[in-house]
């Protein structure tokens, strides 16, 4: 074996150590080699020999550590590059059929303007008072004397006297500007531009607010709850009283 | 086993720290040289050792902190030696283990005197 052929088998021997360790050992025994003129096999013994003694006490070196249970380490990363990139695209089209169809506080989507069948009216000229019980619904403001709404859900909106029940439902409301309450319990409610002041009383909620440039005076009864991002202006003329309860309110942001 | 294969082993378990304790003074006396030239000075004072040994040890003292290295060109042409010089770690280690060394020195003396 010249010394060529045991650098190269050194080399190969060496192959669990990092690239820079592996380049100073193979350039310190040419150099070596070099300069003392020896033949590194008589003078170094046997590669595989050297490269153990490099290689004691090296962990991620040890020649176990270049394969676990026969596989090289180049197929667990192209394993684990290829698990990472499927949770990835899996989470994304969760996000795509549970996600928000479109940004809730932009009022001129066409979600909103279509008149499709499922849109339903009510004339509304009374107070208003609301419960919501397990709903996600979003809560828009029109210059009609009506409620006007769209639901998905198994139970249909019920009108009890001047209460509007929504419950177990996914629904886009607008509502006429007239002195309403909104009870809640279990729901998810997003105020788009509220136009009117609110008295709410909100349990195990989460509460969203899309300002849309508009000022609210925030007044806040509030038990173990979360206030993210909502400012409160003294000089605002619509008032937004909350009695909230193990709830969250923050401002809506898509 | 033989006595011969069972000194090597110990010889080999003995020399390995005091090597390294020797590796580290010759370093400081020459502030700093390279493999050969350690190779040749511990040799010269009656410490032969093997290439395939001083390599792997000054690597591993390398890696612990104990040393520094460069690469750098000989005057008079050729390929780059390593250099090695002590570290701080190192130039810290290099008198409590030579006090440890002496004191296990003066121990062994005392042994011997012992009747």
């Amino acid at each position: 074996m010249n010394n060529n052929q045991y650098i190269a088998a050194l080399k190969k021997a060496l192959s669990g150590l990092d690239k820079s360790s592996q380049n100073d050992i193979l350039q310190e025994i040419r150099s070596h080699a070099e300069e003392s003129g020896d033949s590194l096999i008589e003078r170094f013994g046997p590669p595989e020999e050297l490269a153990k003694q490099y290689l004691e006490g090296e962990i991620v070196a040890t020649p176990l550590g270049q394969k676990i249970w026969g596989v090289s380490k180049k197929v667990f990363v192209t394993i684990g590059i290829t698990v990472v990139a499927l949770i990835a695209l899996a989470s994304l089209l969760a996000w795509w059929w549970t996600g928000d169809g479109f940004d809730y506080a932009d009022e001129t989507a066409a979600e909103l303007n279509s008149n499709t069948a499922s849109w339903q009216s009510i004339d509304w000229t009374d107070d208003l008072t609301l419960s919501l019980n397990q709903t996600s619904t979003v809560f828009y403001w029109h210059d009609e004397m009506s409620v006007r709404s769209n639901c998905k859900g198994k139970e249909p909106l019920q009108i009890e006297g001047n209460t509007l029940r929504i419950h177990r439902a996914k629904c886009l409301v607008y509502l006429p500007k007239v002195a309403t309450t909104i009870q809640s319990y279990q729901s998810e409610l997003v105020l788009v531009r509220p136009q009117v002041s609110l008295d709410m009383d909100i349990k195990q909620s989460q509460l969203r607010v899309a300002e849309n440039g508009e000022k609210y005076q925030l007044l806040i009864e509030a038990t173990r709850t979360k206030i993210d991002d909502l400012a409160s202006h003294a000089d605002a003329t619509i008032k937004l009283n909350i009695k909230s309860e193990e709830s969250m309110i923050s401002e809506y942001s898509y | 086993m033989d006595i011969l294969n069972t000194y090597q082993k110990w010889l080999a378990q003995a020399r390995k720290g005091y090597l390294e304790l020797c590796v580290l003074l010759v370093l400081q006396q020459k502030q700093g040289t390279y493999g050969l030239d350690v190779l040749q000075t511990l040799e010269s004072v009656g410490l032969p050792i093997n290439e395939g040994t001083l390599y792997p040890l000054l690597n591993r003292m390398f890696k612990n902190g104990w040393l520094t290295s460069e690469w750098v060109p000989p005057s008079d042409g050729g390929h780059p030696r390593r250099h090695y010089q002590l570290s701080e770690v190192g130039k810290e280690l290099l008198p409590q283990m030579l006090e440890a060394n002496n004191n296990n020195q003066k121990s062994l003396d005392h042994i011997q005197e012992l009747k």
